[in-house]
């Protein structure tokens, strides 16, 4: 089923006008703000690929410092494992703050001031960057075996150096670590170990056992599944990462995702552009958990399939698993484009609703706690503990002065909704009516644009038919397109099936109500719909027809194909 | 402050404790997946979205493939971040129009195994589905 609106032809040009204006007026005052210090670039541009030099070098640096330094390269990746939230609204706010120091260390690393870290937009390049298997850009290159050969060399590099570190923590630091679940040392290690202090059924006389599911460790081999050879994700991670699933995501304008999972209303859920709200960042996810879609589905399922996750295509449906399928994912260096592009995501989205003037943080009443949330764990670009920091810091892309280069999903930004919004609405095309049925000649080039999009819809139908009455009381009319004129029995399945559009009052006729009423309908997104468009040179000639859903001949009165 | 209207469940696998059981979608396995149908209870409006409410168990590294009853991927969960002996959560899966047969979808469930086979997912492994609507106003 379409979506598909009731409206007048004058209503709706002037409710377009008004919000276009609106819409262009925000983009203005969006482009008036003062240029960004540093700029995130797409990896595929020439200047990604030149930053991905410095990452190199940067990496190079890290893997080579001792393991009591911060800015070790395993060290760094220790404060994703010990503070990362998953599943709840602090999801993004957190990963902004470790990216922005973690690009500050880089340019201390790279020697390259301007240095900023490129995104991976996975909804355009639904695989591994080519580079991204150049030397230590994978965590499979020999720089990193005389580290992570095999768990007891992990261990005697790192251990030491994290228990000290352990030992000196503040009051409030141990605190978050034990909502987190680690009330000692040996309950984070065993996150690394996959130690499980448990027995398992059947071995009472043993003290645990090794669980793959909780161990982060990923020995060199098999740090990441992908290869040069093989990069492209699976086709379920491709839909995950799809322009349709991203765009969709993008389109949720309350902060949080909200679900009443228990009570038993009509109305369970409020989706939010974040995941659920939780009492601590450290909270972690499990059964009330709500992840949102972008988080939900592109993030984690990228993670996965990097990491070698069971599934379609994975040569490992039972572990062992790489590095990106756990809480030490940033040991892959893949991990931070990824972030990258999240967290692109993320200003796309605020810059959606700026534009919309609705709000982008939580409200009143959840907002003092989002910002207070206490960030403990950060190490900034001089190797120094940041100290308490609290997530209001990292709200702003300005703590760390970037922005990004546009990038898939910007198309979002002054769409109220896919009619309304319009940017440069071209002309229309009005339908020559015969016998109720309409036949127009549209530019082969701009349905190809509708049918190749797999996200937006381009191509609108101002449908107008005949308001029900005594003699002719049909209510709802279903719009086809392109169909044979003796088809008959034409479901929402039918290539040719452009959507239903109904009333829903009846035959009251209200002061001023005229006999018809115009509908809006998206055009099929079937090329059966549009015949002869592969051999057509510029035109090609579409029937628009709406017919009774219970059966009957077209009543259409009039139809005009928009094109946005 | 408010978002303007908001979803309707449609169905449980498994009503959830403490709540109203909602009317329990039909349910079985069909070939290598679970298969179910769910309704709307009315067509999609101006300005709402179909979506997957999806709670899933305690499935460690295993995914969930959700298709339509003719193949068309919906999305694939793959939990992360999730401990073990922890259930993975709830999962917001978007619904395109093109997905849904008038107010319907039949929706196949399976968990991919090696070598590109799936088999059917159990109750303990999805414990819940919903269908909503949602309609996105002005936020908060």
């Amino acid at each position: 089923m379409s979506i598909y609106f009731e409206t007048t032809r004058r209503d709706f040009l002037k409710t377009s006008l008004a919000t276009a204006g609106t819409a262009a007026l925000s983009r203005h005052l969006a482009l008036a703000q003062a240029p960004a210090k540093y700029r995130r670039y797409s990896v595929t541009s020439q200047q990604g690929q030149k930053a991905l030099v410095s990452y190199a070098k940067a990496i190079q640096a890290m893997l080579n410092l001792p393991a009591d330094h911060p800015q070790n390269w395993f060290r760094n990746a220790f404060v994703h494992l010990m503070d990362c939230p998953h599943g709840n609204w602090w999801f993004y706010v957190w990963h902004r703050g470790y990216l922005g120091y973690f690009e500050q260390t880089i340019r201390t690393m790279s020697g390259d001031p301007n240095f900023a870290m490129p995104y991976w937009d996975w909804s355009d390049l639904a695989q591994i960057p080519d580079s991204m298997f150049n030397d230590v850009l994978t965590p499979v290159a020999s720089a990193y075996e005389r580290y992570t050969k095999d768990l007891q060399t992990f261990t005697a590099f790192i251990q030491p150096s994290l228990k000290n570190y352990w030992g000196k923590l503040s009051p409030a630091q141990i605190q978050q670590l034990n909502i987190r679940g680690y009330k000692t040392f040996d309950d984070m290690w065993n996150d690394v170990s996959g130690w499980t202090p448990t027995p398992m059924t059947g071995h009472l006389s043993h003290p645990g056992h090794f669980n793959p599911e909780n161990t982060a460790f990923a020995p060199t081999p098999i740090a990441r599944y992908l290869t040069l050879q093989n990069p492209q994700l699976s086709d379920s991670v491709k839909k995950n990462v799809s322009k349709g699933t991203v765009y969709s995501g993008l389109e949720p304008t309350n902060f949080a995702t909200t679900y009443y999972q228990h009570i038993p209303i009509a109305n369970p859920i409020k989706i939010g552009f974040n995941s659920s709200t939780t009492a601590s960042h450290n909270t972690a996810p499990s059964k009330g958990t709500v992840f949102s879609t972008l988080e939900g589905l592109p993030h984690n399922s990228t993670h996965n399939y990097i990491g070698g996750g069971a599934g379609e295509g994975s040569p490992i449906p039972n572990g062992p698993w790489g590095n990106m399928t756990n809480n030490l994912s940033p040991v892959d260096p893949i991990f931070f484009l990824h972030h990258s592009n999240m967290d692109r995501l993320w200003d796309v989205w605020t810059r959606k609703q700026q534009a919309l003037n609705l709000p982008y943080l939580p409200n009143s009443q959840q907002l003092p706690s989002y910002e207070k949330e206490p960030f403990l764990f950060y190490v900034d670009g001089n190797g120094k503990q940041v100290g308490p920091s609290i997530a209001k810091e990292y709200i702003s892309m300005s703590r760390f002065g970037y922005d990004y280069e546009p990038g898939y999903g910007e198309e979002i930004i002054g769409k109220r909704n896919l009619v309304l919004a319009a940017k440069h609405p071209t002309a229309s095309v009005e339908g020559l009516m015969k016998g109720n049925a309409a036949t127009l000649t549209l530019s082969a080039a701009a349905i190809k644009t509708h049918l190749d999009s797999d996200t937006a819809t381009s191509l609108f139908a101002l449908v107008t038919v005949p308001r029900p009455t005594e003699n002719s009381p049909n209510r709802e009319f279903d719009v086809l397109v392109g169909a044979p004129a003796d088809a008959t029995n034409i479901t929402a399945d039918s290539p040719y099936y452009a959507g239903k559009v109904a009333f829903f009052c009846g035959m009251m006729h209200m002061s001023g109500m005229t006999d018809e009423a115009t509908f809006i309908v998206p055009l099929p997104k079937r090329k059966e719909a549009f015949a002869n468009l592969s051999a057509a040179a510029g035109n090609v000639a579409v029937t628009i027809r709406a017919v009774p859903s219970g059966g009957g001949a077209s009543v259409l009165r009039a139809v005009t194909v928009q094109s946005l | 402050m408010s978002v303007l209207a908001l979803s309707v469940i449609l169905a449980f696998v498994t009503p959830q404790a403490g709540s109203t059981p909602a009317p329990t979608a039909q349910s079985r396995q069909a070939g290598d997946a679970r298969e179910m149908t769910l309704t709307l209870p009315h067509a999609l409006r101006k300005g709402e979205t179909a979506w997957l409410l999806v709670t899933v168990g305690m499935i460690g590294h295993n995914q969930i493939q959700l298709t339509t009853q003719s193949g068309k991927d919906l999305g694939n969960i793959s939990p992360f971040g999730i401990r073990s002996g922890q259930a993975a959560g709830t999962y917001t899966i978007p619904v395109p129009a093109e997905a849904l047969s008038g107010r319907r979808l039949v929706l196949r469930l399976s968990v991919p195994q090696a070598g590109g086979l799936h088999r059917a997912t159990t109750t303990e492994e999805v414990t819940s589905v919903r269908l909503v609507i949602q309609r996105f106003g002005n936020g908060n």
